[in-house]
């Protein structure tokens, strides 16, 4: 099924060009916004339409940007995060990298919906190549008056420019985002005020995931009702399914929410890898507890997710099969979170510390009797305290492998384990 | 005192004033600064900060508080070519382990490591957002993937 | 709003913290990264709270207060945060209690007593971050550190400092400096640290200590008493801590002027009270022939010189007391023939008299310009005050300072008059004020006062001075398009004159309205204001060769002064007698030495610049033997068979505004001629009996600006000829920053007679320009043995 919304044409040559994709109807939605509808309309079209954010909070889009828009204080920028680092999320790059332009349009039609006149694409350090790609875009589309002073004649002006932060999962989150554009250190905010009240520079920001802006021309052009068409009663439109891990057909799937996990699996990513008995999924990237196959008919829609005791977050579904060490998978994962960790509040700096080195003695066998189940009341506490989301879900995964494997972790705490015995010395 | 022998050059200079219009103050430029800045001295070395918090009129301090927090500054000479391999959990699963292994048993160097030639320096990644084409691999700004370890040589190579 | 905080209703206004809230009601929630002075972080989580309706745990110090709000600060599942959070803290942390410092009133030691369990879940397995730093005053121990970051956000927000930053992230971070260098290198120019002291004092924990202080008593032992500080005239006040009969610490109280700040001269430099080289009998005898003397030989010999004089004078410094100032007046008056008071250091004072204006209103004010010289070095509390106001209420900052001191790089405007210029320019905006906002002044002009200052006509200051063009109209643009201005002066020594404070006075007046403008002006001792009071009731000096010289507490020949003048009375008076706590330089030429004793020592008051008088406490006895200034006047009087009476001292008017000297003409080009800066001593001989301060002066050489030195072929630690006027100084030279180009700083370290002689040389020419030359082979072998 070819890609209805967010990688609409993607697989025509050269879409990355401002030609290409003006060919294909690129540039109409922003026409049309700009012609025929005021402002408020577009707000009022994103709301109608249910777009919530696709970064994993699921913020109603139309909501944020009328918040915006009614904040009295100028400038107000727009800023797109493309600063995609949850593990096992890869659905913004293709966008970034091949349709560049539907990202710019659905940023100028925000820019137009809430009276901003600078956009910035928030680029994570690693994106290169990304960056350049989306400066070259820029550049086009500023060449052909769809980018700067007044836009098709009209009495809007809009200019983005791309940044990069330096290598920092925490920068994700919005307020540690907002920080490294400022030329600081990502860690997180006080919150409120909220930044779409005091974001860049203290005015109101829009800030929203590169997925939610390419969503928008579609909603524009093709009407809310024809969007909400797709999709299930809670989450309207398609979602980029980011699938990889032990599968036979790892990528990028854009399907209207709705669609089963056992469905996505089979029938999209060509099934478990070299027919491998499926262990566990972690669907919505590093910070979300794994499903069992008892989950497979999960509909993979934010409130299903979550009733099933996870959450989608952003789409990033990591699949694992037999015979994979959940120890390993655990102490995989909470490296990462104490590597990214910002260090500001005391629960993520040492709660992601003090879950190494508990994993690290299960694993090796060295550690004390009890230890799982510190783990599991560490782990109580730092979600409750945390200053960030990312502290509030650093030790989800680790608790729902211990909650799922737990005769694994016993396995190797007592050394019966097979997988991890490892040489001493 | 070497007032005389500038360690950033003056073309740097040059870019870092271009930079500093799109930004209210200059200290709001540093992340991109410590990039133009790190791209042409090779690193971010006392030397190269020193002279750099001048140009930027701030404290060296928080200059440096950025610089330790982000991953892809380097206050050590660098190698010309810069190696991420993804050790996060997909890459894991699709057994990135062994693409690690390949580029000791090539170059001999670990991550954090620089080659004696000064060639390549090998660097961890957390998820470099390529987890359809794992165990994936970074060579500046060029992603590679699904990287086989056999492959490791012939790419190293190019380079 | 009304809250329900467990169970107690309270009512307030917004807006206000959960936090700030519960103090108020009396309910105590526990805290460690939250400090009154400092911006909030929320990292610590202790001060977790539950609110109902909302099925998350939030933190007090962040969460707002909102009408009806109903808070739970103590449940089991509170507790249990709090516990968890203390128990992963102390895994990292030594358990060296016993044994530090900070034993006994550490917080994370009392926060653990009251909120965590007698054993730690997690092992103890201590951070690997040893610092050994070698800088004087500060010892860092990061290993107890709890990354509260206060001392981070104090050196920062409060000092303006900005030496300590958190550094790394997640389970590496740790408070540190520039790439882990000694706080006091010069790695962080012009971001250096002051050694305030003042991340120790907010360090809950023994992470941050005072090196000087070690292990000389816990803070509870001995008695501590409350006084004021006896250096600057921002007149902080300190609590003074005596066990045995020494001073084993000195820390900040919270005062009217210093809020709870000092700097290391107030937290340290007060160590020299212990000093065993301080005189403790009366010494007889000049010039190295000084020898003990019993009290009655002292006095008997200083009796008759008194008897025998025609005339005398009594010299006075501004750091006595009010009471002690009296007492020298009423000896003067009652005692000696002819007699006379002066005080040094109170140059411009007069002016002032009797007017006052508190800290507070800095923060009442939409503007504040600063017209002085490196208020950050020789003030700093003053620097923090302004920094602190502007940082609360938004208020604009103009520095008007010549040196890249902190404040000029946070202001709004930084105009650098070189030199000695800062009077023109003041005068510039004075009559730029008149001619061009006449409608904002609230008072009208004095013609015959700007009369009295040449120059200065519209556009020729800024050529006289070098600056920019139209940046006199810029500044008396933004002057009078502010409602509420506030001036804060400095004795510094660009004002050789002294007619900056009637310049400020001046325009306070017009702009304010109000029958006496006051700025904020910082005398140059802690009693400037109170000697000033006091001695311009004294008649000018009398002409001819003084018989008789007495000085109390006064040092002109040993600190920098543009004393040349007084120092030559000295030379030539026939008899001195001096009244002294150590042998300085002026207590050496004198024929009778009376001790006297330390601040520590004594009660009385000192008038700080704001106009207020506060009260020293006595801390500790002085030595047997020294008595008070009154009761070795009283002793000297009765022996001539009089006694010290009120007001015996006949009044005389103050005298007039000075004329202020302009720079000369067009500024030097760089390699050829230069402005003498001159700089303000950091250190008098008191901080120089600290031994630790050492490495803090800046020891015998001149500083220059880096580009100055390479366009003249001259690098840092080459030697140097300064000729000016008919008078010359070698010595190193030093890339320095702060200095701007063309000009040449003298930093008068007051161990630099040869310094201390050129900087006081009065023929020198108008402005003060100066030329600098390197010395080469012969030249330079002569200079540096001249050194020596």
């Amino acid at each position: 099924m070819a890609a209805p919304i967010i990688y609409r044409d993607i697989e025509t040559p050269n879409i990355r060009s401002l030609a290409v994709y003006r060919e294909k109807g690129g540039y109409k939605a922003l026409e049309k916004a700009l012609n025929d509808m005021s402002p408020a309309a577009v707000v009022e079209e994103v709301k109608k339409a249910k777009l919530v954010g696709r970064g994993g909070a699921g913020f109603p889009t139309g909501l944020k940007w009328e918040l915006v828009s009614k904040d009295p204080a100028t400038p107000r920028y727009i800023i797109a995060n493309a600063e995609e680092g949850e593990p096992g999320t890869f659905k913004d790059r293709p966008i970034l990298e091949q349709i560049p332009h539907r990202l710019i349009e659905g940023m100028a039609i925000a820019a137009y919906a809430v009276g901003a006149e600078e956009g910035v694409i928030v680029c994570r350090g690693e994106f290169m190549e990304p960056a350049r790609i989306l400066r070259e875009a820029v550049a086009e589309a500023e060449e052909a008056g769809l980018l700067g002073e007044r836009i098709m004649g009209k009495d809007f002006t809009f200019r983005v420019w791309v940044y990069r932060t330096a290598g920092a999962y925490i920068c994700g989150e919005e307020t540690s985002l907002l920080e490294a554009l400022e030329g600081k250190p990502g860690m997180p905010r006080i919150r409120p005020p909220f930044p779409v009240n005091s974001g860049l520079w203290s005015k109101p920001t829009a800030l929203n995931n590169v997925e939610t802006f390419s969503n928008v021309p579609n909603i524009i052009l093709e009407g809310a009702d024809s969007y909400s068409s797709l999709g299930t009663e809670k989450n309207a439109g398609t979602k980029g399914y980011c699938i990889a891990g032990h599968v036979n057909k790892p990528g990028v799937y854009e399907l209207p929410f709705g669609i089963t996990l056992r469905d996505l699996i089979d029938n999209h990513a060509g099934g478990i890898l070299d027919g491998r008995q499926l262990k566990c999924v972690f669907p919505g990237g590093a910070s979300s507890s794994c499903l069992t196959p008892d989950n497979l008919d999960v509909v993979l829609d934010f409130p299903s997710v979550a009733a099933a005791g996870s959450m989608l977050g952003s789409a990033a579904l990591m699949v694992v099969a037999e015979p994979t060490c959940m120890v390993e998978v655990s102490l995989r994962l909470a490296r990462f979170f104490r590597h990214e960790s910002c260090g500001k509040c005391i629960p993520c700096r040492e709660g992601t510390c003090q879950t190494v080195r508990l994993l690290d003695g299960i694993q090796r066998g060295t550690g004390r009797k009890g230890d799982i189940d510190e783990i599991l009341d560490l782990a109580s506490v730092v979600r409750q305290s945390a200053f960030c989301g990312l502290g509030q879900a650093c030790i989800n995964p680790v608790v729902s492998c211990i909650k799922h494997f737990r005769q694994e972790f016993e396995e190797h705490l007592e050394g019966r384990a097979a997988c991890c015995r490892k040489e001493e010395g | 005192m070497s007032a005389n022998v500038q360690v950033i050059p003056e073309s740097t200079r040059e870019r870092l004033r271009e930079l500093f219009e799109r930004f209210p103050r200059k200290p709001d430029a540093l992340l991109t600064a410590l990039y133009i800045v790190q791209e042409d001295c090779n690193n971010l070395a006392s030397e190269v900060l020193d002279e750099l918090a001048a140009v930027m009129e701030m404290p060296k301090s928080i200059m440096y508080e950025v610089v330790t927090f982000y991953h892809l500054y380097s206050t050590k000479p660098r190698g010309r070519n810069i190696i991420l391999i993804c050790q996060n959990l997909c890459c894991y699963l699709r057994s990135s382990d062994e693409i690690y292994q390949a580029v000791y048993e090539e170059l001999g160097i670990r991550p954090g490591e620089t080659t004696e030639d000064g060639r390549f320096t090998l660097e961890t990644a957390e998820c470099l957002a390529a987890c359809e084409r794992a165990p994936a691999m970074m060579i500046n700004e060029k992603t590679f993937g699904p990287v086989d370890p056999a492959q490791v040589k012939a790419i190293l190579k190019k380079y | 709003m009304e809250v329900t905080i467990d169970g107690k209703k309270i009512s307030l206004e917004g807006p206000v913290t959960v936090l700030e809230a519960a103090r108020r009601a009396g309910v105590d929630i526990p805290t460690l990264c939250w400090h009154p002075r400092v911006s909030v972080l929320g990292a610590c989580r202790l001060c977790m709270i539950e609110v109902e309706g909302i099925n998350r745990l939030l933190a007090a110090c962040t969460t707002q207060v909102s009408d009806g709000m109903t808070v739970l600060t103590d449940t089991p599942q509170l507790r249990k945060v709090r516990q968890t959070m203390l128990e992963l803290l102390l895994c990292r942390h030594p358990l060296d209690c016993p044994t530090c410092v900070k034993g006994g009133e550490c917080e994370l030691q009392e926060l653990t007593y009251r909120h965590s369990a007698p054993e730690n879940r997690f092992p103890e397995n201590p951070g690997p971050y040893a610092v050994t730093d070698p800088s004087p005053f500060v010892e860092r121990d990061s290993e107890k550190c709890v990354l509260c970051r206060r001392c981070v956000r104090v050196c920062r927000e409060v000092r303006g400092v900005t030496v300590l930053g958190a550094m790394e992230r997640g389970y590496h971070k740790r408070v540190g400096t520039y790439f882990q260098q000694p706080l006091n290198s010069e790695f962080q120019e012009p971001y250096n640290c002051e050694f305030c002291g003042a991340c120790i004092d907010i360090c809950p924990v023994g992470a941050l200590n005072s090196k000087v202080r070690k292990f000389r008593g816990r803070t509870w032992e001995g008695t501590t008493t409350d006084s004021v500080c006896p250096f600057c005239s921002v007149g902080c006040l300190l609590s003074l801590q005596v066990k045995e009969g020494e001073l084993v610490r000195t820390v900040p109280r919270e005062g009217p002027n210093n809020e709870d700040q000092a700097c290391f001269r107030g937290r340290f430099g007060t160590d020299y009270v212990n000093a065993t080289s301080r005189i403790i009998t009366p010494l007889l005898g000049r010039n190295g022939s000084q020898a003990p003397a019993d009290a009655d030989e002292a006095v008997r010999f200083a009796a008759e010189k008194i008897a025998g004089a025609r005339r005398a004078e009594m010299i006075v410094s501004s750091g006595l007391t009010g009471e002690e100032i009296e007492a020298a007046g009423e000896f003067a008056g009652a005692v000696l023939p002819g007699g006379t008071l002066r005080a040094v250091d109170t140059l411009g004072l007069e002016e002032l008299a009797g007017a006052s204006r508190p800290w507070e209103d800095l923060e009442k004010a939409d503007l504040i310009v600063v017209a002085g010289q490196d208020f950050t070095i020789f003030e700093p509390v003053a620097g923090v005050r302004i920094r602190v106001a502007c940082g609360k209420t938004g208020a604009g900052l103009i520095v008007l300072d010549p040196r890249d001191a902190l404040l000029g790089g946070e202001a709004g405007l930084w105009l650098r008059p070189p030199g000695e210029g800062l009077s023109l320019l003041l005068a510039g905006l004075l009559r730029t004020l008149a001619a061009s906002h006449g409608d904002r002044l609230k008072a009208a002009g004095d013609d015959s006062f700007l009369a009295s200052f040449p120059g200065g006509e519209n556009g020729e200051v800024e050529k006289q001075l070098g600056l920019p063009e139209g940046s006199v109209e810029d500044l008396a643009r933004r002057v009078a398009a502010s409602v509420r201005v506030v001036f804060v002066g400095h004795r510094g020594w660009y004002d050789p004159e002294g007619s900056v404070p009637s310049l400020l006075k001046e325009l306070d007046r017009l702009l304010s309205g109000e029958g006496t403008g006051m700025p904020l002006y910082l005398g140059r001792d802690c009693n400037s204001r109170g000697a000033a009071a006091a001695a311009a009731a004294g008649p000018p000096p009398p002409e001819g060769a003084p018989g008789l010289v007495l000085l109390a507490g006064a040092d002109p020949l040993g600190t920098a002064l543009p004393g040349s003048p007084l120092a030559k009375r000295i030379s030539e008076a026939e008899t001195v007698i001096v009244f002294d706590t150590f042998l300085t330089e002026t207590a050496r030429a004198a024929d009778v030495l009376f001790p006297l004793p330390t601040f520590a020592e004594k009660e009385g008051s000192f008038t700080s610049s704001s106009g207020l008088s506060q009260q020293l406490r006595q801390a500790m006895s002085p030595p047997p033997g020294v008595v008070s200034l009154r009761k070795t006047l009283e002793g000297l009087a009765s022996s001539l068979g009089k006694s010290l009476s009120p007001g015996s001292l006949p009044k005389g008017s103050p005298p007039g505004a000075a004329s202020p000297v302009a720079p000369g003409g067009k500024l030097p080009s760089a390699g050829e001629r230069f402005l003498v800066l001159r700089g303000i001593p950091i250190a008098d001989h008191r901080i120089r009996l600290v031994e630790e301060s050492a490495p803090l002066f800046p020891g015998p050489v001149v500083e220059a600006h880096p580009a100055d030195l390479a366009a003249l072929g001259l690098k840092s630690g080459d030697s140097v000829r300064v000729v000016s006027g008919g008078s010359e100084l070698v010595r190193q030279v030093k890339a320095d920053l702060k200095t701007p180009p063309g000009q040449v700083h003298l930093p008068c370290d007051p161990a630099d007679a040869e310094m201390a002689a050129f900087v006081g040389e009065s023929e020198r020419p108008e402005g003060w320009p100066a030329t600098l030359r390197k010395l080469a082979g012969l030249e330079r072998a002569a200079g540096e043995s001249k050194d020596q």
